[in-house]
């Protein structure tokens, strides 16, 4: 790296460190929504001038030392100590019936049956969905060095957001058929 | 109060979200946090390996001359292998490793061979992160299967808490102890969200490239499961087995100095050595990018063929090659080391922290489970201590096949003492104490067994850390605010 590039990561690094210090100032005292902005404004002012500075691997180190200022806040406190996370807990009165309790056999096999849409059919699905994706991507001439890379982060992705949307359905039925739903469409896009 | 700028989210939006942020945490918590210490520790897996075999010395530079001297020892060493590999020295890390096939060993500044390249330890932490131990193929899938479960536990963190961002530096560190949790542990991911999210998709996209090659082979590339892997990394020329002269390394390590002046070269590969259809693979370290590094290619006598373009070809080619040094934190020397190692243990705190809750939670409802808290709690300790105790066990001799039954057998001792005595708190400190002991062991073995050679700082600066953390693995086991009984403290039912 020459000075200047030094100098601009000195600088990124810097404006960083206002940064988070600006909206750990503007949240003590709230009402600043400008304060707000501005610190997230040189959060992404500093990204830029890293990436000036040093390419990609700039701006990789620079969201480091955002997120190390971050944790220097917090490490006050904790150095300090905090409560024992078993000790002094107050029980709740619960004066609500009990709710009725399934079988465990059944509710074990609905659990078992939940892991695996969640995470097998899920996974199926997130694989199937990106290589018709590639498919849709995919230049007719030249390399699919690209389309093959984003279709891997998107298998990812959409594995991921396909296992919290499947978690955050509360009826198994419904569950359940837009996993198959799911399986089937992606499969179909991938093969046919 | 200050108005929030994020929109309004459904109660029950939230509640679902958190019940799916619940589930999945207590499904995979246990081994994603053996995944995460283990990948912690690994974040200087470099310096542990020196440290754990310190007998060689530093190599801070090897000429095209040594180079070319070393490579004939090693095919004079390993005549059978198919691939010849110089490690050279690089600016954190001043040793120089040749070998083939058949394993690497250290090489002086001569270039002579100089003895075995042995790390038991460091080799058991790579598996155990990389493969949970598990045969290598099938491990590393299950690992990178973990990587997109933390991936969805960050979304779905994040859908289930609405005022994440309001709330972005409260933190209360006294009171009611379920409070305290869930502060430590949203605070942190809040702000480690940017280390979890890339360390979780690229260690996902690291174990999970194979099934994608798999995949998109039988529906895009007629079955050929060799075809995304050319594309991306490259392909190698046909072979052709005739005996020929050994291929000029220190030709193409002259060359590289010409052709990229700016990337500095650290790993020397000859494909093939000693046959007619052999080749020389340089890799350049390019500092301003996070690109592993670009591969140089030369013929047997050192003549450039071209790059493989992971520096500025295809834009996939340098998305797949930045996975590997975001992912290990190899980006920036010690000080980034030291970051991802923080984050590291900030991302532990954070699965800690949310099986705590929920033990807590289902405290405060009347409907407790101490057996399965001090098992966790076992666990959460047990996993440092029972590193620092492999590693104590490997300096005495333990050979290192025996690492990884010693570490899964131990881990499951642990938590069924944890179960048994049904106490975290005395569980947690036990296993603080045992932690304590293995590390300070571990620097009582080392020094005993090396040192003579205490005076070189990549061997005397670990063993002070590791004392350092002994420190106050001790303060922090034997703080007398902790010798209440949590089920002293708790209120008659």
């Amino acid at each position: 790296m020459s000075t200047a590039d030094w100098s601009l990561m000195i600088l990124a690094s810097l404006m960083t460190l206002a940064g988070v210090g600006l909206l750990f100032l503007s949240w003590k005292k709230a009402g600043r929504p400008a304060a707000i902005l501005v610190g997230w404004a040189m959060l992404a002012g500093a990204l830029v001038l890293s990436l000036l500075a040093n390419g990609d691997r700039g701006i990789a180190q620079t969201a480091l030392v955002a997120m190390a200022a971050a944790m220097a806040i917090f490490a006050v406190p904790l150095l300090g100590g905090i409560a024992p996370p078993f000790a002094e807990v107050r029980a709740r009165q619960n004066s609500a019936a009990p709710k009725a309790r399934r079988h465990p056999v059944l509710a074990g096999l609905s659990g078992f049956w939940t892991f695996l849409l969640a995470g097998p059919v899920a996974g199926a699905t997130a694989f199937f969905a990106s290589a018709g994706f590639f498919r849709v991507i995919r230049p007719a001439d030249g390399s699919p060095a690209t389309a093959g890379a984003i279709a891997i982060i998107a298998a990812i992705l959409i594995w991921a957001v396909l296992s919290v949307l499947l978690l955050i359905e509360p009826r198994r039925g419904r569950r359940s058929f837009y996993a198959g739903l799911g399986f089937v469409a992606s499969a179909a896009a991938a093969f046919i | 109060m200050a108005r929030s700028i994020w929109p309004k989210s459904s109660k029950a939006r939230v509640d679902r979200s958190l019940s799916a942020h619940s589930v999945m945490g207590l499904v995979i918590s246990a081994v994603l946090f053996i995944v995460c210490v283990s990948g912690t520790v690994a974040v200087f897996e470099d310096e542990i390996g020196w440290w754990e075999s310190p007998g060689s010395e530093a190599v801070e530079t090897v000429s095209p001359e040594t180079a070319q001297a070393t490579a004939r020892k090693v095919v004079a060493d390993q005549p059978e292998t198919t691939h010849l590999y110089l490690y050279l020295p690089r600016d954190n890390w001043a040793r120089y490793v040749a070998g083939g096939d058949d394993g690497l060993q250290t090489v002086n500044a001569q270039g002579e061979l100089s003895g075995e390249y042995e790390t038991p330890w460091n080799d058991f932490l790579i598996h155990l992160h990389y493969y949970l131990n598990l045969p290598t193929s099938f491990g590393m899938i299950v690992v990178a299967i973990f990587g997109v479960m933390l991936l969805a536990m960050t979304i779905s963190g994040f859908l289930a808490h609405p005022r994440i961002f309001r709330d972005a530096f409260r933190f209360r560190r006294k009171g009611q102890a379920r409070l305290v949790q869930a502060d430590l542990h949203n605070r942190l991911s809040v702000w480690t969200a940017p280390f979890s999210v890339v360390v979780a998709l690229t260690g996902a996209m690291i174990g999970l490239f194979s099934v994608a090659a798999i995949v998109l082979a039988q529906s895009s590339f007629d079955g050929d499961t060799r075809a995304l892997s050319t594309a991306i990394f490259g392909d190698e020329p046909a072979a052709d087995e005739t005996p020929a002269d050994l291929a000029d390394i220190g030709a193409a390590l002259t060359s590289m100095r010409d052709v990229a002046p700016d990337a500095d070269p650290f790993l020397a590969i000859v494909h093939d050595p000693g046959t007619a259809g052999q080749h020389v693979s340089i890799y350049g370290e390019h500092h301003h990018r996070l690109v592993y590094g670009e591969m140089y290619n030369f013929d047997a006598a050192g003549n450039f063929t071209g790059k493989t373009g992971f520096s500025d070809g295809e834009a996939g080619q340098q998305i797949a090659m930045s996975t590997y040094r975001a992912h290990f934190g190899d980006f920036g020397g010690l000080p980034v080391k030291i970051a991802y190692f923080v984050l590291g243990i900030a991302l532990c705190m954070i699965i800690a922290a949310g099986l705590n809750i929920y033990f807590l939670k289902r405290e405060e409802a009347g409907r407790g489970m101490p057996r399965l808290a001090a098992a966790w709690s076992a666990l959460v300790w047990g996993t440092p201590a029972l590193l620092a105790f492999t590693l104590t066990a490997t300096l005495l001799g333990v050979p290192g096949a025996a690492l990884g039954w010693i570490y899964w057998l131990g881990t499951l001792a642990v938590c069924a003492i944890g179960a048994g005595s049904g106490n975290a708190i005395r569980t947690g400190r036990t296993m603080r104490a045992v932690f304590a002991l293995s590390l300070i062991g571990a620097v009582a073995v080392h020094m005993a067994s090396f040192i003579g050679v205490y005076g070189h700082p990549h061997v005397w600066v670990p063993t002070a850390c590791m004392a350092g953390l002994f420190i106050i693995m001790i303060a922090v086991t034997f703080r007398p605010r902790e010798s209440a009984s949590p089920r002293e403290a708790l209120p008659s039912k």
